[in-house]
């Protein structure tokens, strides 16, 4: 169905900045009142004017964006020593484009709109008096994070840089794991005021076109202001229908992982000023595996992967079962367990399911307070978090000392699949609800409805359940369980032909 | 999402695990002790039931081929309106009892012996929701999870196994042909009307990719090798005991160790069952849903609701029936006459007027 | 929009059942065990109950409990009465049932209401007790630890793994009752001791006859009857060879077959029996200097000996009526046509007239394992 788009007092629809599409005129001056005025005058464009050969020109700039160094030795210095036989502007702009050398990256720009974007991604432009079109200088020199160990992805194997900020940095490092003529970068630019550049990333032959093709197109229903982070092309990306706590689309910041995801035909969009690149298409198997599983000893890697779907199902589950169980049948609890929870319960004023919903509502307070606060106030909260619910509220009567235990396991198990953590949490709260409410009925029916929405969900025509379900037994070596190096890498998976996605089509990209 | 009604969703392994998880649920409300039969002659003729069962397909399979036909609903629209409508009527009715049977019976159970409530209502309201919402994520997502549910009911039947072998006692496998030929007739007859899953295979035919005979065929042999398997332990194990309670396999799975892991298996058991009932309800009500499709040609929508009221009315109505509702003669005798009557229409009626679109 | 209004409708059918009656844990009362007395037409209910303490502090544990009781012209009714405070009777923890003599006669009536209970386990222990239920309950004057619910559980657990009683679970008498040509057996449990040291000890067990107690078995009755269903167990006799040499022998695998037959119109029995033993101590020699005589001998006369118990304890069972060997419903599997010749309401009346062989052979070997 059409949206149909209606004005509400407060907001506006997003917009592109007026009269940037304006073409550059041949009087200098004129270019350059221009530009202060549709910048508004703002303080950090720096225009240099001088002359080269009597040729008058102007050097636009954004302060802080570009390298100093850089400017005066491979800039100035040449345009100043230049000396044109014959000095007009055609003779110059003929010399910068083919004798002199000013930068790595040159070209031409011809629209103030362009102007703009250069300079502010730190690229000098050389205006020239009589000529419609300025020269594009690379002189990128803002400073940036470094390239560091990802925070939210930490392997003990494995390389120990993640990405960083910068989008070139991270094209870097994709392109030095990957030194393949079919590695293919392709730029797009998101967001009507921010201009973000963002790249799709992937292997020419490998890829499936449809899946391309479906990623470009939604990448231009986008039609936002400002594109500050991947999460904001997420759901832009998915499906609309059905309506899932669970995403298709990954998120990593590990280049040796995304490099692993590009090998089996998928797609990385890296965005810049991110760090955090989507993959997409992304299994549901895939949030169980991490980069250690493929550098670790097979058994010790099946091992691991069984403890992390245990941790997954016991992070949702347990609660609510816990609820379940307590309020509706106890006689699934052993004798000595059932007399420790009912003397536990004795002198708590509310029921288990409040309790719990109390309990797991401070837990997710604390972590938030944790997680957002300045570190050294960070620990301030945890040792206040650790008091609180590990022994006042005990002693207070306010909960019962088994609770403790539950939502100390379910909190500690929830981080073993850190990607899953948004759906994990509120799921927890719905099953201790349905426990709470119906019972062992509630928590059934409910896991059953939120497994078939799981299963509903595809991306990129593929089920995110597969290769589980549909069944392929001879991809379960890379889900249920981690082959040896020495068969694994005899043959690669293919992300468009896991089973339940649609036929082999022809690869490649550039048809 | 849309139910793509004339789509090739599954493929025949999700067939085969509709077809059997669907079996499986009408087997765990199997009870002895309503049954007109006992359970050893139950047990017996499994083996004739199965050949009776495959069987019942041939006339399906034989006009599928003859008219090079994947759907027996298309074929019988393209003969003539009437007899599709017929037809479609036919499945839409039989469907609609095995989705309100599922439910009811599910409802029954957990109202009666899990939670010894006074009313079902509630437990049926929140199921047919359930229900409904699956069908509404369409046929692909309930057969995907039927893989997972179909481990997580072979890992409770080994379970099962392990527990209660060593309480087997063969002095309780009587022999079934104490009571002379005539319980072994109506045991076979019993055994086979609680198969809805034939019809449901029938009408599912033209949404599978691939070999959905062959997957069919199959689906029979493993439901059957189940049902030998749990018919076996209840009848071995419980005795007696078995027809005392409503829900020997239920029953079964309560009587491990108090002390024992075990011992929590009817727990397992419960959540499985429960997983069961929201396949098999789904299965049917979207069967019925398709039927309305074809007899309307309205939106997903539409379709989907309206079954959903019918079957919902059609709960409602098992109340006042009681008893009878519990006879597999009437909900499963309604998909048996479908799965027979649908191929027969489909074949050999007249082809009259301009093919239906 | 019409998408999002189904969703919602779905949504709203599910928050409209609305949250199930439930009892919260602190609201039950979690029965330990239970013991049924029935004494002119009333019934007396005592109940061990979970005492969970007022604070955490001092909860109890697992060994605090109350003693509670209530009667009534009927089960639900005595039930209501020892329900304390209002709490709900829960039974999911029930570890033993026991009986009054006088409940044991009303025998289907009490397991019927146990058995129809929600959260009942088919496992739970069953047993009689020589007086009343509530004095065996009330050992030691409620102040034994562990609790006599737990004492009782472990005597007879004990016993069941020993093969000293015949299985006496409550799913197994259910059974029983519904089965044709089988009839159950109850533990029986007595007081041994004074104050605080008494405790609940295994006395032998009560045979029955269809819903009703036949006669007492002594314990070494009862356990020739649990082993006469096949099993490991340690029977400990002494024998004397030749009328003078006393010979130790423990008796621990027992292979039974029982088989059921109608011969001229009379029910006719087959026990064979192998069982596989030890010599424990032979007077006057080392056991492992026993010569293949002499052990042959101790294998005849431990037959033998096997041989006469069981015979007595067949003649007591079939002058009794009781059939908990189950021979009636192995004549019913083997041959059901002379089964119903005789129609299972006779087949008790038949019991006194059956005759029987027995087979016993014994396989002794020295503890040195020659």
């Amino acid at each position: 169905m059409k949206q149909k788009e209606r004005t509400v007092p407060g907001y506006r629809a997003p917009q592109p900045p007026e009269g940037e599409n304006i073409p550059l005129s041949k009087h200098l001056q004129r270019n350059l009142e221009y530009l202060r005025a549709a910048s508004h005058n703002t303080a950090d464009l720096v225009i240099r004017e001088f002359e080269v050969s009597s040729v008058p020109v102007a050097l636009v700039l954004c302060e802080g964006m570009f390298n100093l160094v850089a400017l005066g030795q491979n800039v100035l210095a040449p345009l100043t020593e230049l000396k044109l036989k014959r000095p007009d502007p055609e003779e110059l702009l003929e010399q910068v484009r083919r004798s002199l050398v000013l930068a790595v990256d040159q070209g031409e720009v011809a629209t103030v709109g362009e102007v703009f974007r250069f300079i502010m991604s730190g690229f000098g432009v050389l205006l020239v008096d009589g000529a419609d079109c300025g020269i594009r200088l690379a002189l990128q020199g803002f400073s940036f994070r470094s390239v560091s160990e990802p925070s939210g992805e930490v392997n003990l194997r494995g390389s120990r840089e993640g990405f960083t900020e910068p989008l070139r940095i991270n094209m870097s490092m994709i392109r030095r794991r990957i030194k393949s003529s079919a590695l293919r970068f392709e730029m797009v630019t998101l967001g009507t005021q921010s201009k973000t550049d963002a790249f799709l990333v992937y292997l020419n032959g490998v890829v499936s076109p449809r899946l391309l093709e479906e990623i470009k197109q939604n990448l231009k229903k986008i039609k936002l202001e400002q594109v500050l982070d991947t999460g904001y092309l997420q759901p832009f990306l998915e499906k609309r229908r059905p309506l899932s706590f669970f995403s298709g689309i990954g998120i990593t910041e590990r280049p040796d992982t995304a490099c692993a995801k590009i090998s089996e035909g998928r797609v990385v969009i890296l965005l810049d000023g991110t760090p955090m690149a989507l993959v997409l298409p992304y299994l549901f198997s895939e949030h169980f595996q991490s980069f250690d599983d493929y550098a670790l000893r097979p058994y010790y890697a099946l091992f691991i992967l069984c403890l992390k779907y245990f941790s997954f199902f016991m992070t949702i589950l347990l609660p609510g079962s816990y609820v379940a169980i307590g309020t509706f049948h106890p006689q699934l609890l052993p004798r000595e367990l059932l007399y420790n929870i009912t003397a536990s319960m004795q002198p708590t004023p509310f029921s288990l399911m409040t309790e719990a919903i109390l309990i797991h509502l401070f837990y997710e307070v604390m972590r938030e307070a944790g997680l957002r606060l300045p570190r050294p106030v960070g620990h301030a909260v945890s040792i206040a978090g650790g008091l609180v619910i590990g022994d006042v509220a005990v002693k207070a009567g306010l909960i019962g000392t088994p609770l403790v235990l539950v939502v100390a396991l379910t909190a500690i198990s929830a981080f073993v699949v850190p990607t899953l953590y948004e759906p994990v949490t509120v799921l927890r709260f719905l099953f201790i609800l349905a426990g709470g409410w119906w019972g062992l009925f509630g928590i059934g029916l409910g896991f059953a409805l939120v497994l078939c929405n799981l299963c509903a969900l595809t991306v990129a025509h593929a089920p995110v359940t597969a290769p589980g379900s549909p069944l392929r037994l001879f991809s379960l070596r890379d889900m249920l369980y981690r082959q040896s190096w020495t068969k694994l890498g005899r043959r690669m998976m293919e992300v468009d032909r896991v089973p339940g996605a649609p036929g082999p089509q022809t690869k490649g990209a550039d048809s | 999402m849309n139910p793509h009604w004339n789509e090739k969703l599954i493929d025949g392994r999700q067939l085969l695990l509709l077809l059997v998880l669907g079996r499986l649920f009408s087997m765990m409300t199997y009870s002895p002790g309503k049954e007109a039969v006992p359970g050893s002659v139950t047990l017996a003729v499994q083996l004739p039931v199965l050949g009776l069962e495959l069987a019942l397909l041939l006339p399906a399979i034989w006009v599928l081929r003859h008219f090079d036909a994947d759907s027996l609903l298309g074929l019988a629209y393209r003969k003539n309106a009437l007899t599709g409508h017929f037809c479609a009527l036919l499945g839409l009715a039989s469907c609609i009892l095995q989705a309100a049977h599922t439910l009811t019976v599910q409802a029954d159970f957990l109202s009666g012996t899990i939670y010894r409530l006074p009313s079902r209502t509630g437990l049926l309201l929140a199921l047919w929701a359930g229900v409904l919402y699956a069908v509404w994520l369409g046929l692909e997502s309930f057969s995907r999870l039927g893989m997972g549910v179909f481990l997580a009911f072979g890992l409770l039947a080994a379970a099962l196994v392990v527990q209660s072998l060593p309480r087997i006692d063969l002095i309780n496998l009587h022999s079934p042909l104490e009571g002379g030929l005539s319980p072994i007739l109506q045991g076979t007859l019993l055994s086979t009307a609680r198969c809805g899953e034939l019809g449901a295979a029938v009408l599912l035919f033209p949404s599978v990719r691939r070999d959905a005979v062959r997957w069919t065929a199959r689906a029979a042999f493993v439901w059957t090798g189940f049902t030998l398997l749990l018919s076996f332990l209840t009848l071995t194990v419980l005795g007696n005991f078995a027809a005392l309670r409503s829900y020997p396999v239920y029953t079964l799975a309560l009587s491990g160790s108090e002390r024992s892991v075990f011992g929590r298996l009817d727990a397992l058991l419960l959540l499985v069952w429960i997983f069961l009932a929201v396949i098999r309800g789904a299965m049917y009500l979207w069967l019925g849903a398709k039927c309305v499709f074809l007899l309307s040609g309205r939106s997903n929508l539409f379709c989907i609701g309206t079954t959903g009221a019918l079957v919902l009315a059609v709960c409602a109505l098992s109340s006042p029936i009681g008893r009878g509702w519990e006879s597999p003669l009437l909900w499963g005798g309604a998909m048996l006459a479908a799965t027979a009557a649908i191929p027969l229409l489909a074949g050999f009626s007249p082809q009259i007027g301009r093919k239906h679109p | 929009m019409k998408k999002s209004k189904l969703i919602l409708c779905l949504a709203a059918a599910l928050l409209c059942c609305g949250c199930m009656p439930n009892t919260q844990l602190e609201e039950r009362a979690i029965v330990q065990a239970a013991g049924v007395d029935v004494s002119d037409g009333e019934y007396r209910l005592t109940l061990q109950i979970f005492d969970p303490g007022d604070t955490t502090e001092n909860a109890g544990g697992s060994d605090a409990y109350l003693l509670v009781e209530g009667s009534g012209a009927s089960l639900t009714q005595a039930a209501q009465q020892a329900a304390q405070n209002g709490k709900e009777i829960y039974l999911g923890s029930c570890q033993v049932l026991v009986l009054g003599s006088g409940a044991a006669q009303n025998l289907r009536d009490v397991l019927d209401y146990f058995n129809s209970r929600p959260q009942t386990r088919a496992t739970m222990m069953v047993c009689t007790a020589e007086g009343t239920a509530a004095d065996l309950l009330k050992v030691a004057d409620g102040k034994a630890k562990p609790s006599p619910a737990v004492l009782c559980e472990q005597e007879l657990r004990l016993a069941e793994e020993e093969k000293r009683l015949p299985d006496c679970r409550l799913i197994d008498l259910l059974s029983a009752l519904e089965t044709d040509g089988w009839d159950g057996s109850l533990p029986l449990l007595g007081v041994e001791g004074r104050d605080s040291d008494a405790k609940p000890v295994l006395k032998g067990a009560v045979a029955l006859r269809g819903d009703a107690p036949a006669f007492e078995l002594n314990s070494e009755e009862a356990q020739l009857l649990a082993l006469a269903h096949s099993g490991r167990g340690n029977v400990m006799t002494e024998m004397y060879l030749d009328g003078e040499t006393v010979v130790s022998v423990l008796l621990e695998d027992f292979d039974t077959k029982l088989k059921a037959e109608l011969k001229n119109g009379q029910p006719h029995f087959r026990v064979e029996m192998k069982i596989k033993g030890r010599i424990s101590q032979w007077e006057g020699t080392a056991v492992d200097d026993l010569s293949e005589e002499q052990l042959t001998a101790a294998q005849q006369e431990a037959a033998c000996q096997t041989v006469e118990e069981l015979d007595a304890l067949l003649q007591k069972l079939c002058a009794s009526r009781c059939d908990p060997l189950r021979f009636g419903e192995r004549l019913q599997r083997r041959h059901p046509k002379d089964w119903n010749r005789i129609g299972s309401q006779n087949w008790p009346d038949l019991l006194p007239k059956a005759d029987w062989s027995i087979d016993v052979t014994c396989t002794l070997t020295t503890f040195s394992g020659h």
